[in-house]
């Protein structure tokens, strides 16, 4: 799973959202070293539809601009979301085994 | 558009670069990323000139990034290699055949000339061809998969 693919999929598993709602998610947890634009997040969005684990939904709210769509993660995003995290976190437990510590921990 | 106002210079410029994509793409997500850029520019603009000089190179690169991804995704330049090593090949094949074969060229410079031109444009229809018949090829079995 590509950096993007990670964070469109946490970003959704907060529950259904448009394409800036992603990206604004993206921007706020993906820190300054993340910096994704709208090609990134939608070119990703497209391709998570096309493996089944994104659906777009109907918008929830009528007052909406008629160009927004949302996005909703499906029960295989999840699975896989999931299994990547569970990845992520064997990957880190084997790095502090070996003393390596984040950065920003340092001081 | 956003907020009702006409869109700002850097958003037509955005919206017209969008055509750079592929056509699938645009057609999908077109109006959505214009959307969002206009959001992102009017965040920026209150927040200073130097914001929305970042945001500009952000989503320059963010775009330039997205039509090398989504063409490389249609898998037309390597579609368009292929064609063209084949076609190639099909031609260096035909000339070794044709070298035995008595073929007579015109004396007149002009008439030479013109069978040049007329070989260079027979290469470019078979690229051409060779192109359309590898697009099709490779994009049948998902369209089969679609229905």
């Amino acid at each position: 799973m590509t950096p993007a693919v990670v964070h469109v999929l946490l970003a959704l598993a907060g529950g259904e959202r448009h394409g800036y709602a992603i990206l604004k998610d993206v921007q706020l947890h993906g820190g300054s070293r993340l910096r994704f634009g709208p090609g990134t997040i939608y070119g990703t969005l497209q391709r998570l539809m096309e493996a089944g684990w994104v659906e777009e939904v109907a918008s929830p709210d009528a007052d909406v601009d008629q160009r927004r769509r949302y996005y909703r993660m499906t029960r295989d995003g999840r699975e896989a979301l999931e299994t990547e995290v569970e990845r992520l976190a064997a990957l880190i437990d084997v790095a502090r085994a070996h003393r390596i510590r984040p950065r920003a921990s340092r001081g | 558009m956003a907020g009702g106002h006409a869109p700002s210079f850097d958003a037509r410029l955005y919206r017209a670069a969008l055509h750079l994509c592929p056509g699938e793409f645009r057609r999908e997500h077109g109006d959505e990323m214009t959307l969002d850029f206009e959001e992102a520019r009017g965040e920026a603009a209150a927040a200073g000139v130097r914001a929305v000089a970042t945001l500009r190179l952000l989503m320059g690169v963010d775009l330039a990034r997205t039509i090398a991804v989504q063409w490389l995704r249609t898998g037309l330049p390597a579609i368009g290699c292929v064609a063209l090593f084949c076609s190639l090949a099909l031609v260096a094949g035909f000339a070794t055949v044709a070298r035995h074969i008595a073929i007579r060229i015109p004396d007149d410079t002009v008439d030479a000339e013109m069978v040049g031109v007329v070989l260079l444009a027979a290469v470019a229809v078979v690229v051409i061809v060779a192109t359309i018949v590898f697009n099709l090829w490779v994009h049948r079995p998902r369209r089969a998969a679609r229905r």
